[in-house]
């Protein structure tokens, strides 16, 4: 069981904001991503959910982020800024105990 | 390694007409799809699409596929009704077939709560795109062949090319080798033993005696 904690909008915002990161991606579970894309294209909207997953579960909290990346930095490079990102983040908001941060890249633009 | 593979060997690890599999690759997309959307100036805005980094990842391809072709006609339109295409509809099945996030590649990080990976449809989008930037290349399958899922453990990469008229062989499968080479040691973690280059395709003129069958 796990439970879906209330700063996760700001985790987007967050990771957009890292250099190096193009895109934000869903990372929640595909059949969700789905469901929900399908309704807000249906609804002609944005899409409601937040994009970074974050949970509470018995170890800690869980992060996860995808995102996309551009041609000049490393996946290492850009990715761990993500993970620092949310890191410091996290410990801003309350030092909750951590469990993991995972980062996917899940594309790399070479060209725009 | 450099050779050339009988046409019958090509694309056979893939099955190249099922649609489940496509889709799931795409997240609920065909490639027909994608390319009306693509057609359509991806308007309106399709978040299922817009949010998928498979789409994003064959949409790039598609795109490139498109530009390449384009510039073939331009070149050549007067051998057009020659020309065999089933080589593009060859790239746009493995386009498909490899968009998809498959393996995590791990990267490495200090911290002990991290977990960092690049996808393998990142990847070989990477590579897919490395080989599309070398002049009269065009790639068709990209495997990578391993364990990527743990660190250190040599892997090797297969190509399958499609070349254009006018090219050294040997010299520009060399050139593609090293361009994929230093893209894999900038984007993945991995230890690459080998890159090996098939080609599969060359689109040559076609001869005399087909043009007087033509005619």
């Amino acid at each position: 069981m796990s439970t879906v904690l209330p700063f996760t909008e700001q985790l987007d915002a967050l990771v957009r904001q890292v250099p190096g990161v193009e895109a934000l991606y869903p990372a929640g579970s595909i059949v969700a991503v789905v469901l929900t894309a399908t309704l807000d294209a249906a609804a002609h909207r944005a899409p409601a959910a937040p994009l970074v997953h974050s949970a509470q579960q018995a170890d800690g909290v869980r992060i996860t982020a995808k995102i996309g990346i551009g041609a000049a930095e490393s996946s290492a490079e850009v990715s761990g800024r993500v993970h620092d990102a949310i890191a410091e983040h996290l410990r801003q908001a309350g030092d909750p105990p951590v469990a993991q941060i995972t980062v996917i890249v899940a594309s790399v633009r070479l060209s725009a | 390694m450099t050779e050339l593979t009988p046409a019958n060997r090509r694309f056979l690890a893939f099955d190249l007409d099922d649609t489940e599999r496509e889709q799931a690759g795409l997240n609920g997309h065909t490639i027909e799809q994608l390319s009306d959307y693509l057609d359509r100036g991806r308007s309106p805005a399709d978040p299922s699409i817009d949010d998928s980094p498979d789409c994003d990842i064959a949409l790039r391809g598609l795109e490139r596929l498109r530009r390449s072709h384009k510039a073939l006609l331009e070149r050549d339109l007067e051998r057009e009704s020659l020309r065999d295409d089933s080589w593009v509809s060859s790239i746009l099945k493995n386009i498909t077939l490899e968009a998809h996030a498959g393996r995590e590649i791990p990267l490495t990080h200090p911290s002990p709560t991290a977990r960092l990976v690049v996808t393998e449809g990142a990847v070989r989008g990477v590579l897919r795109e490395t080989g599309d930037r070398v002049q009269n290349v065009f790639v068709g399958r990209c495997v990578l062949v391993g364990d990527v899922s743990v660190p250190g453990t040599p892997i090797s990469i297969a190509v399958d090319v499609t070349v254009f008229p006018g090219e050294n062989i040997p010299l520009l499968a060399e050139q593609l080798r090293h361009a994929m080479y230093v893209a894999l040691g900038k984007y993945t973690e991995l230890v690459v033993a080998t890159i090996d280059i098939t080609v599969s395709d060359l689109q040559a003129p076609p001869d005399a005696s087909a043009q007087n069958k033509e005619h």
